[in-house]
């Protein structure tokens, strides 16, 4: 038995749907990230997992334990959210404190859990500022520090990095990142942000609509994506429309356009999507013949627009110092059998 | 981004200030002249007048405004708050109707309200009583306090109030500790503007005052329909004096704009 699990979550708001049953098991320890576009019913999982809103059907279990009657304060859940809802009129130490204040705990025993927790974030000296002299990231290790020192079993993270700039968000993942794995806490974290879930997380449950579309180790959702749906929303691909015309030896054989490629996938014969990854296509003696429509300069990467007689394809290449395709430039484009996948439209 | 106004909005301003500005120069003008009667332009000037304020039943008066004002508007806060928390943070059948209610006073001529209560206070057998008058008070200042803590609560982060929550705070424990001290700014300011308004309240408390509930407003008024000196010009320049320096105090300690405009902590 899973540590948190989740039973057919339905959240209704009238005539919306928001959370269409959603079925999730969350190991103990587990880091696992909610991805999806706005609106899909992330956050408001993780509402109902906070228990701020009542679920209209489905079952919340944590530790064994079914949620229904218990009441947000008694959940012992720490929860980040995307505004770190700061209180502004208490000092750091005093927002850490307060969940302890709320459990009773001893003033000997919160002075010392404080200072620990503050310590973890690396906020000692800031203890007696109030939140606005702070800065966003340091607001933010205030809330992870006022979460994390009440030892709740489950931690909640709403869209933690959205209120920080560029620089500070990475330097964040990785934090919150090491924080997870040093106190091996429990943790849902909803974001929209494909290349923060797949960092940070253990596993990626994208959801679309009110339902989990793809759950799995990043590395897996990201390379075997299932659905059209799910291989866009994660990085960058060519989503090409194709028919599947035969199969041999556990590869499809598809049509593009006129042409016909070797895939991997499962897919019944008809029709069908082809995700093609663009860091995956190179340039090659041989292959299928393009023009370099645009050839765009990224820092660490080239990204070529290639025009192909399959459509257009993007194509993204480290930049290796030296010389790059010239826009306009005649190229083959190519790639290893098992980069041409076939989704599900 | 400022830009310069052009000579004819700058004249328009200094046409529009000075509009505003004109009559209570008048007024304090008129307060430090010597006569019993009315004269401006004058060459004498004395402070005959502000002396003649401290024999008076003014004093008294002012005493029971102030009595007054500070009563009503300390009951509409504290009955505002729930009622702001009930229509702001829950949805029920009944709920828009019920905001509309509770500031549908502002849209009541005081005038009627006045002639309202004398009635009912005539009835129930509660003329010439202090309490019956700070009730009356209470409709009239009501909106401010709701609409100050309305603005207060729709204004502050929600999500402080589900952190307090989902940190072990017990419903109560978070408006004590999260809720209260975030909207305390708005529920000042609305609180200053009902004292205002009701230290100010003439229309309907003619209506229901009596020689024991005398409020300074209708006592100036009063006084003024009988005679013609230079008293009430005083009385007004004293108030007019004492405002400003209630308003530098308040700027100082706090910020005006940010007590009036009802804005939470940022």
């Amino acid at each position: 038995m899973a540590f948190l699990e989740l039973h057919g979550l339905v959240q209704r708001y009238g005539p919306v749907v928001a959370v269409d049953g959603v079925d999730l098991a969350v190991d103990r320890g587990e880091f696992l990230s909610l991805l999806g576009p706005s609106g899909c019913g992330k956050s408001t999982t993780l509402m109902a997992i906070a228990g701020f809103v009542e679920p209209t059907a489905g079952r919340i279990v944590l530790g064994g334990r079914d949620m229904a009657q218990v009441k947000p304060n008694r959940r012992n859940i720490g929860i980040v959210f995307q505004s770190f809802a700061l209180f502004p009129h208490m000092t750091v130490a005093e927002n850490v404190g307060f969940g302890l204040e709320m459990r009773s705990i001893a003033k000997a025993e919160r002075t010392q859990r404080i200072a620990e927790t503050l310590a973890l974030v690396r906020l000692t000296e800031l203890a007696g500022r109030y939140p606005k002299q702070l800065s966003g990231g340091q607001q933010q290790r205030v809330a992870l520090a006022r979460a994390l020192v009440i030892r709740p079993d489950l931690l909640l993270l709403d869209e933690p990095m959205s209120s920080l700039d560029a620089k500070l968000r990475e330097e964040m993942r990785v934090e919150i990142r090491d924080i997870q794995r040093k106190v091996q806490i429990t943790t849902i974290m909803v974001t929209h942000d494909q290349a923060e879930a797949l960092l940070m997380a253990d596993r990626v449950a994208v959801m679309d609509q009110g339902r989990i579309a793809r759950i799995g180790k990043p590395y897996e959702v990201y390379e075997n994506p299932g659905s059209a749906f799910v291989s866009d929303f994660l990085g960058r691909t060519n989503l090409l429309p194709a028919t599947v015309v035969g199969r041999s030896a556990g590869r499809l054989r598809v049509k593009i356009g006129a042409v016909e490629i070797d895939a991997v996938g499962e897919a019944p014969d008809g029709a069908a999507m082809v995700s093609l990854r663009p860091e995956r296509l190179s340039f090659a003696a041989q292959g299928l013949p393009g023009t370099i429509e645009s050839a765009l300069f990224m820092g660490g990467q080239w990204f070529y627009r290639v025009a192909t007689g399959i459509g257009q394809l993007s194509v993204i290449r480290p930049n290796e110092g030296g010389a790059h395709v010239a826009e306009g430039g005649a190229v083959h484009v190519a790639w290893p059998v098992d980069a041409a996948r076939v989704v599900q439209g | 981004m400022t830009r310069t106004n052009g000579p004819l909005a700058l004249a328009f301003h200094a046409v529009f200030i000075a509009f505003i500005l004109a009559p209570l120069v008048v007024v304090i003008l008129v307060a430090f002249t010597p006569e019993s009667y009315l004269s401006i332009p004058t060459t004498k000037w004395s402070l005959r007048w502000f002396e003649a304020i401290w024999a008076s039943d003014f004093i008294p008066a002012f005493w029971i405004s102030v009595y007054v004002a500070c009563g009503a508007a300390t009951i509409a806060l504290v009955v505002s708050v729930p009622a702001a928390i009930a229509t702001a943070r829950f949805d029920f059948p009944g709920r828009q109707a019920l905001g509309a209610y509770f500031l549908s006073p502002l849209m009541v001529p005081h005038v009627v309200l006045g002639v309202a209560l004398l009635r009912f206070m005539a009835e129930v057998g509660l003329t010439a009583n202090m309490a019956a008058l700070i009730m009356g008070h209470v409709i009239i200042v009501l909106p401010f306090t709701l609409r100050l803590a309305l603005a207060a609560l729709t204004g502050m982060n929600r999500h402080c109030e589900w952190a307090a929550w989902s940190l072990g705070a017990s419903q109560w424990a978070v408006f004590r500790r999260v809720t209260l001290p975030m909207i305390i700014p708005g529920l000042a300011g609305g609180w200053l503007l009902a004292f205002i308004q009701s230290f100010d309240e003439l229309t309907m408390t003619v209506f229901v005052a009596s020689p024991g509930t005398t409020t300074l407003p209708v006592r100036m008024f009063q006084y003024i329909t009988d005679n013609i000196d230079p008293m009430v010009a005083s009385i007004s320049t004293a108030l007019i004096v004492l405002a400003l320096v209630l308003m530098a105090v308040m700027e100082r300690v706090y910020g005006l704009e940010r007590l009036l405009a009802g804005k939470g902590e940022a």
